[in-house]
């Protein structure tokens, strides 16, 4: 394949990214870049506008799924929801590399791109694992709400998780980080984008963060106090929407060696 | 008494108790309510001690008929006590879940009047919980010693996970310090839980929905510190545990001093808590790393270095088995080296399918190379620090922290003498 010197311009979803794929299959050439819509940066480079057409995206996504195995789709698409500057560009690296060693390519660990997107899915699905612990959901009229802001885009698993876990519970979790809204009922879930304030809790809903907060601090044992501990498990980015952490005095800055004595 | 008075002091109570996760159990046949299990466990929260929460640790009730030396909650302590009654806590427990604080219930208690009344009410609390509000959640639960087997294996049928604490390493300790316990008693309800799983084991097989029991095995505790035991002594007896009941872990405590007593430590005495965390990185290598207990310790050597970790320790011991290539090395070996995890061997392993490694692939691969360079080769080539004998790698290999420990001089006096010398000056 040649390298082009257009960079193509897509809507930012993930149909439209499958097409831009398409495109550059269809046309034998690398771009120079791919772009969603959305960022709107200024490039050198002359635009290339791919359109969205549901049918080319219908037949990248089989390919992906059927020919490439589990790992390399799992590392394409949540690769897409990543915050990795330029992740198209590596996603496409990647299908390259796929043409010649299949489902193999997964675990070429040494190559740049698929070490990088390795290790932001990783950290998409660390984040995401950390986040269904870590969610706090608030009652209001017998609807479970709550707010995050996750560095990756990680609702889909949130979805999967709590409509199994919660399948006869209404529940809404803003992300206001994407602005994206997750919504579950009836063990079924979906994503869209939107905004969402939610009111402030009840009297009820107070009692039960109240005899939580009480049950946090009386759990912790006061001779191994270890502050750089829980905020290496708990990052500390994690605190503002969590309820048994409103209260928690600030961590001491912590200085080096001050943990020998 | 008030609901968040009584959470206070029953959840102070419990506190002490290590097991906090919810792992093992699989949501294949469980048809709930509401709730659902996660394999690999997760973690709601970490409080300030910056241990994780998982589940919501309380004793069903702190009034206890026994006396034991090391424990908060001993008869002749002068202390708050209060019960929950069952329908409080399985109420706690739901409003806590729905809300996401918590992955399920831990649910202990005090010996309150006898074994089996204790055995009963905690009995009370899974049935609401599990038939009435049909709760899909994680529960662990707590064997009772000398509580009616019949009893015993109601509550394992209803819980994910059952625990008895052998509390001490030796017959001996436990004379001194829990005079009203006997191993033979501790050992008896967690023989009972064995039996169940593995009988159970079969049932499952044969008969189309028959009902789990303690599908997630059982765990123990035992405390370390409060008594002279060796650390050869408390891994050996860890080893023979997951042998013989087939325990899926066995915690250590720090000892806490929380009472005054003639055969406890002062109460001032600092926790072991770095003791405990060798132990537990000693545990990891029995249970995942294929490591024998005569390998990382023996009679001669009783106890964990504490200045670096066991796996370390291995390696250095036996610098005839190193350097390895990582290109051509069997996993088994790969999980021998230090820096290298269980991720990062399997990944080794899959990757040079592909292509073969080199030391920067490898450390894209999650490989620490700060220790695992020393014991490496990557097509042939080492990297590119040398480093001469074995001493001086022990002394390249020590954290911050362990060079802390040691003081001024001994550090100098590290690099002067010979490699002999120097090995038994940093691995005794």
């Amino acid at each position: 394949m040649k390298r082009s010197e257009e960079v193509y311009c897509y809507d930012g979803t993930w149909r439209g990214f499958l097409c831009c794929v398409f495109a550059c299959f269809e046309r034998r050439e690398v771009p120079a870049g791919i772009q969603s819509g959305e960022a709107e940066q200024q490039s050198l480079y002359p635009a290339r506008r791919i359109d969205t057409d549901p049918g080319r995206a219908g037949r990248v996504e089989t390919w992906l799924r059927r020919d490439l195995g589990k790992e390399v789709y799992g590392l394409a698409r949540e690769g897409f929801l990543t915050d990795l500057p330029e992740k198209e560009m590596h996603i496409v690296h990647l299908l390259r590399l796929a043409c010649r060693l299949g489902a193999l390519a997964a675990s070429a660990h040494g190559d740049r791109s698929v070490a990088q997107l390795r290790a932001e899915v990783q950290a998409l699905r660390s984040e995401a694992h950390l986040l269904t612990g870590f969610v706090r959901f608030t009652e209001h009229a017998g609807v479970l709400t709550s707010v995050i802001s996750p560095k990756h885009q990680v609702l889909h698993r949130l979805g999967a998780h709590f409509s199994r876990r919660f399948p006869g519970e209404r529940i809404v979790i803003y992300d206001d980080t994407h602005g994206l809204l997750l919504w579950c009922e009836n063990g079924r879930w979906n994503v869209a984008r939107g905004r969402a304030v939610f009111p402030p809790p009840g009297a009820q809903e107070e009692q039960w963060r109240a005899l939580w907060k009480k049950f946090y601090r009386a759990v912790s044992i006061e001779g191994r106090y270890n502050p750089r501990c829980r905020a290496t498990h708990m990052p500390k980015r994690y605190w503002n929407h969590m309820t048994e952490m409103e209260e928690e005095p600030a961590l001491p800055c912590a200085r080096r060696g001050s943990v020998v004595q | 008494m008030e609901l968040m008075r009584k959470l206070e002091i029953l959840t102070d109570a419990a506190k002490y108790d290590a097991a906090c996760t919810s792992s093992g159990a699989r949501q294949a046949g469980r048809e709930a309510g509401i709730g659902s299990v996660v394999t690999g466990g997760l973690c709601h929260s970490f409080s300030a001690d910056g241990r994780c929460i998982t589940l919501l640790k309380v004793l069903l009730s702190n009034a206890c008929a026994y006396d034991c030396a090391y424990c908060v909650n001993r008869r002749s302590n002068d202390g708050p006590r209060a019960s929950f009654t069952p329908r409080e806590l399985a109420d706690l427990t739901m409003q806590f879940y729905r809300r996401n604080y918590i992955e399920g219930l831990f649910l202990s208690s005090a010996v309150c009047k006898t074994p089996d009344y204790t055995c009963e009410q905690m009995l009370r609390v899974l049935h609401i919980l599990r038939r009435e509000y049909r709760f899909g959640g994680y529960i662990h639960v707590k064997g009772i010693p000398g509580a009616d087997e019949r009893l015993t294996r109601a509550l394992g049928l209803l819980a994910d996970r059952m625990s008895v604490n052998i509390e001490l390493p030796s017959q001996k300790s436990l004379r001194l310090l829990a005079p009203q316990k006997e191993k033979a008693g501790i050992l008896e309800p967690m023989a009972l839980i064995a039996r169940g799983i593995e009988e159970n084991r079969g049932d499952v097989v044969r008969y189309r929905g028959a009902p789990r029991f303690v599908p997630a095995g059982q765990s123990t505790q035992m405390i370390i510190g409060a008594t002279p035991e060796t650390d050869y002594q408390i891994l050996a007896l860890s080893a023979g545990l997951y042998k013989k009941y087939g325990l899926r872990r066995v915690f250590f405590s720090a000892y806490m001093p929380v009472n005054e007593g003639e055969n406890l430590p002062a109460v001032n005495t600092r926790p072991p808590l770095l003791r405990e965390h060798r132990l537990y990185q000693a545990d990891w290598l029995l249970r995942f790393y294929r490591f024998d207990v005569k390998e990382i310790i023996d009679e001669k050597q009783p106890n964990l270095n504490p200045l670096v970790d066991p796996k370390c320790s291995w390696a250095l011991r036996h610098p005839e088995l190193f350097p390895v290539e990582v290109n051509r090395a069997s996993y088994d070996m790969l999980l021998r080296v230090p820096g290298v995890g269980v991720r990062s061997a399997q990944r080794i392993v899959s990757a040079r399918r592909v292509h073969s490694l080199d030391f920067d692939s490898l450390r894209r691969i999650g490989v620490v190379m700060k220790r695992a360079r020393y014991f490496i080769t990557c097509q042939g080539k080492t990297a590119q620090k040398t480093v001469h004998g074995a001493g001086q790698v022990a002394l390249e290999l020590l954290s911050d922290r362990s060079l802390a420990m040691l003081s001024g001089s001994q550090q100098l006096s590290l690099f002067e003498v010979g490699d002999e010398e120097l090995m038994r000056c940093i691995t005794s």
